[in-house]
């Protein structure tokens, strides 16, 4: 059940009415027989590796509590590989298969291990990873285990942030299952406001953008290189409208319902470094690293060349976490490449600044970490690696060509046959215009601070204008999540 | 909550009252008009008008675009009627929408893509609320609910079409394009792209939601109905273009499955209608010509084995 579809509509509409009109005693159970609903939307069947992991944490964290200092270990141990397990088969068992032929193929042998015919659940890591903090946190004594199964199981099946995030931890969200929520006007108009925005995001402008991107990166050899450039640039917005879109409609959702989501992006396209990049995409993965692999590696507090090597990891892994494929632990790699190289060449960086009086243009700042994260993108969308090679080879090597391209107008559009009629990909660019600006107006301030800062008035011009705007600039294709797939 | 609600009917009411003039007021533009929908008036009344000895062909755009209807006519000396149009009508307004025509010894040929039987496919898209809205609106009142349920969140999109159709009209080919209302021959084959280059057809990306049983239901039901009028009916697998086939075949095999224990008359396999990639001319139910020739001479060959020994 996608978050744009009538389909969930009607069921966000049944499960907050209904969770406001029974007893606070039988909510839990009403979230979790609806969650285990959505869940079973996408593949029913499904649901059983969602219940085996579930049970398998449970006791795993009451057990943990209970054990002394070895047999601690052990649990958590059995519980780290029942999840990492689950992903290992499901993702990227084909994935290892695949590589592994490719290297016995060298050696002119056949790979006697047989592939597997199956599907990937859908958000399969999002929810391995929150289970995993559990028991983590249990074991360093900062959560104590739940007793009760159901709201354990919900803590791990919530539906608003079951399938795409945010990755969120033990401290803040059990606590919130016991809590007494009340009708609360100002949460609950909150908390519409921000489904609203994220919807607009998803199907006003990310599903538009996609329309030129899936057609420019399906046939990369068909176009040159200003349109590849274009399709990239428009791929940065896409999957930031994505899945920003769909982590405002979760955390709005469960605010209606009275839960506090953490959040889960801050304005990343603004950030003056790839470092910062990382403070404000996807923060509730970031953080989970931090956590939980960079920090236990040595995190900073170790020699320079080993610190380099834990950044590495850590992105290798974020890669690899994304999807079994080259292309994404590429991505990863280039993250953590343009980090290690951020650090390498900070101080002489500095000194350049200082020297050409630029350190105070954050413009520059802002656009060539821009520039920076669009290009790892290319490898993020691309289907193969090869496609992605040649997507940023000929950008780069085209650069001269798009830069005469702009300085002189000198454009085609229609020529360029990239699927969006002229006046759609004018909109696709206002619209992007549109969505930078609230975000530079709203500056610090969240977005619903900002907005009820606005005149009455523009207020609600501002409400028809985004619900008219999804109704009639809307694309309707039942567009998937891009993070989903993950 | 009095306040909220309020706030909430604010918002909706005008919304809602918009759109409902835009999708019932506004009428559609000449882009279209002149779309491939619109035949199925046409379509109809071929149906009404055609008598006796009558085999009929229902389904999607897999029968539009994948049948020679003149060589059945030719060989079998019978009186074909492809009614396929488009799948996004729905299997079940296909055969709500046929059984008003049936006649004493019609012979009729359901031919489903295979997405009909997977999720809400069978009750229909956009094209079906293009079609109750604007081409036949006294159909609107025959939906059922779960017709109803699933085309509603299609409005927007027609309203969407309607008004960048009023507001920014393209001005109509005088070639008869592909999809275009006039594409079809007599027999309601679409002809004008037997003489055009195939292009690259990749493979269907996903078939959406599990098997729907109440498929098979309403296939029985309108074989029941049918055999009540003294007609027959009989299933038979629609064209595939072999990537797709390869991609979904699991899907494709429970179609079988399930066809088979049911208690409909079944025509041969899915495998006998496993086109070549190179015999499809632009997705992966549409065949060129040469795909087109080929599927007929089967059907013929099925017909002759099973309906007409």
């Amino acid at each position: 059940m996608l978050f744009n579809s009538f389909h969930f509509l009607l069921f966000f509409i049944l499960v907050t009415t209904l969770y406001f009109s029974i007893s606070h005693k039988w909510r839990w159970l009403l979230l979790l027989v609806s969650s285990c609903y959505f869940y079973m939307a996408f593949v029913p069947i499904y649901i059983l590796i969602l219940g085996v992991t579930i049970v398998i944490d449970y006791f795993a964290g009451i057990s943990i509590e209970k054990a002394t200092d070895k047999r601690k270990k052990v649990f958590l141990i059995i519980s780290l590989i029942a999840n990492i397990g689950v992903l290992a088969i499901f993702k990227y068992y084909n994935f290892i298969n695949d590589n592994l032929s490719f290297l016995l193929k060298g050696f002119a042998l056949d790979n006697p291990i047989p592939y597997l015919s199956i599907l990937l659940p859908v958000g399969l890591s999002f929810h391995t990873f929150q289970a995993m903090s559990y028991t983590i946190e249990i074991y360093r004594g900062n959560q104590k285990a739940e007793r009760h199964f159901g709201i354990y199981s919900l803590y791990v099946m919530f539906y608003p942030q079951l399938v795409a995030g945010p990755i969120e931890r033990p401290q803040n969200l059990l606590y919130q299952f016991r809590q007494n929520h009340q009708f609360d006007y100002d949460r609950i108009t909150s908390g519409l406001r921000l489904i609203a925005w994220g919807l607009f995001k998803k199907v006003v402008i990310a599903d538009r953008l996609s329309i030129l991107v899936d057609k420019v990166y399906s046939s990369p050899s068909q176009h040159d290189s200003s349109s590849l450039a274009i399709a990239t640039i428009f791929f940065t917005f896409q999957i930031f409208c994505d899945f920003s879109g769909y982590s405002d409609m979760a955390i709005g959702t469960a605010r209606i319902m009275g839960f506090n989501l953490m959040k889960n992006f801050d304005r990343p396209y603004h950030s003056k470094s790839i470092d910062e990049f990382w403070k404000r995409w996807h923060i509730s993965l970031s953080t989970w690293f931090k956590d939980y692999l960079y920090i236990p590696l040595g995190g900073n507090r170790v020699a320079i060349p080993r610190w380099y090597l834990n950044l590495f990891v850590v992105f290798l892994i974020s890669g690899l976490w994304h999807g079994a494929n080259w292309t994404f632990i590429i991505w990863g790699a280039l993250h953590g490449l343009y980090l290690i190289l951020g650090n390498m060449t900070s101080a002489f960086r500095h000194k350049i600044n200082k020297v050409l009086h630029i350190d105070k243009f954050n413009f520059l700042k802002i656009l060539s970490t821009f520039l920076l994260v669009s290009f790892a993108w290319i490898f993020f969308r691309a289907d193969t690696t090869i496609s992605a090679l040649y997507i940023s080879k000929k950008i780069v090597l085209g650069i001269p060509e798009i830069l005469q391209k702009i300085a002189t107008f000198n454009y085609n559009y229609e020529a360029m046959n990239l699927g969006l009629k002229s006046p759609d990909f004018l909109l696709s660019i206002l619209l992007i215009l549109i969505m930078e600006m609230v975000h530079w107006l709203s500056g610090k301030n969240s977005l619903s601070t900002f907005f009820m800062k606005l005149p009455f008035g523009v207020r609600w011009v501002t409400y028809f204008t985004i619900v008219w705007a999804i109704i009639y600039l809307g694309v309707f294709e039942n567009r998937q999540f891009i993070y989903f797939q993950f | 909550m009095k306040k909220f609600l309020l706030k909430i009917l604010l918002i909706a009411i005008p919304t809602i009252i918009a759109l409902y003039l835009v999708v019932f007021w506004v009428p559609p533009g000449s882009t279209q008009k002149n779309f491939m929908l619109y035949a199925l008036l046409e379509k109809n009344q071929t149906l009404d008008t055609t008598s006796k000895h009558r085999i009929i062909f229902v389904g999607g755009s897999n029968l539009s675009f994948g049948l020679d209807s003149k060589k059945i006519k030719d060989s079998l000396q019978i009186n074909p009627i492809n009614n396929g149009l488009h799948a996004g009508l729905g299997l079940k307004f296909m055969l709500q929408n046929c059984s008003q025509f049936i006649k004493e010894k019609d012979i009729i040929i359901i031919s489903p893509e295979y997405e009909q039987f997977y999720g809400n496919y069978c009750n229909g898209n956009v094209e079906l609320l293009t079609s109750v809205v604007d081409i036949i609106p006294s159909a609107l009142n025959t939906l059922d609910f779960d017709q109803y349920l699933s085309i509603i969140p299609f409005l927007p999109k027609l309203a969407q079409m309607k008004l960048s159709d009023n507001l920014f009209p393209i001005a109509i080919n005088k070639e008869i394009g592909i999809y275009d209302k006039k594409s079809f021959n007599s027999f309601g084959d679409t002809y004008i792209h037997w003489t055009l280059p195939s292009q690259k057809v990749y493979p269907y990306k996903q078939i959406e939601g599990s098997f729907n049983h109440e498929v098979i239901g309403i296939l029985e039901e309108f074989q029941n109905f049918s055999n009540s009028k003294n007609a027959r009916v009989f299933i038979i697998f629609p064209c595939i273009q072999k990537t797709s086939y390869n991609k979904f075949q699991s899907n494709i095999k429970e179609v079988e499955k399930r066809l088979k224990k049911s208690k409909l008359n079944i025509i041969s396999t899915p495998e006998r209608y496993i086109f070549d990639d190179t015999l499809m001319f632009n997705s992966q139910y549409h065949l060129n010509k040469k795909g087109v020739d080929i599927r007929t001479t089967k059907i013929i060959e099925d017909l002759k084995k099973t309906v007409y020994q």
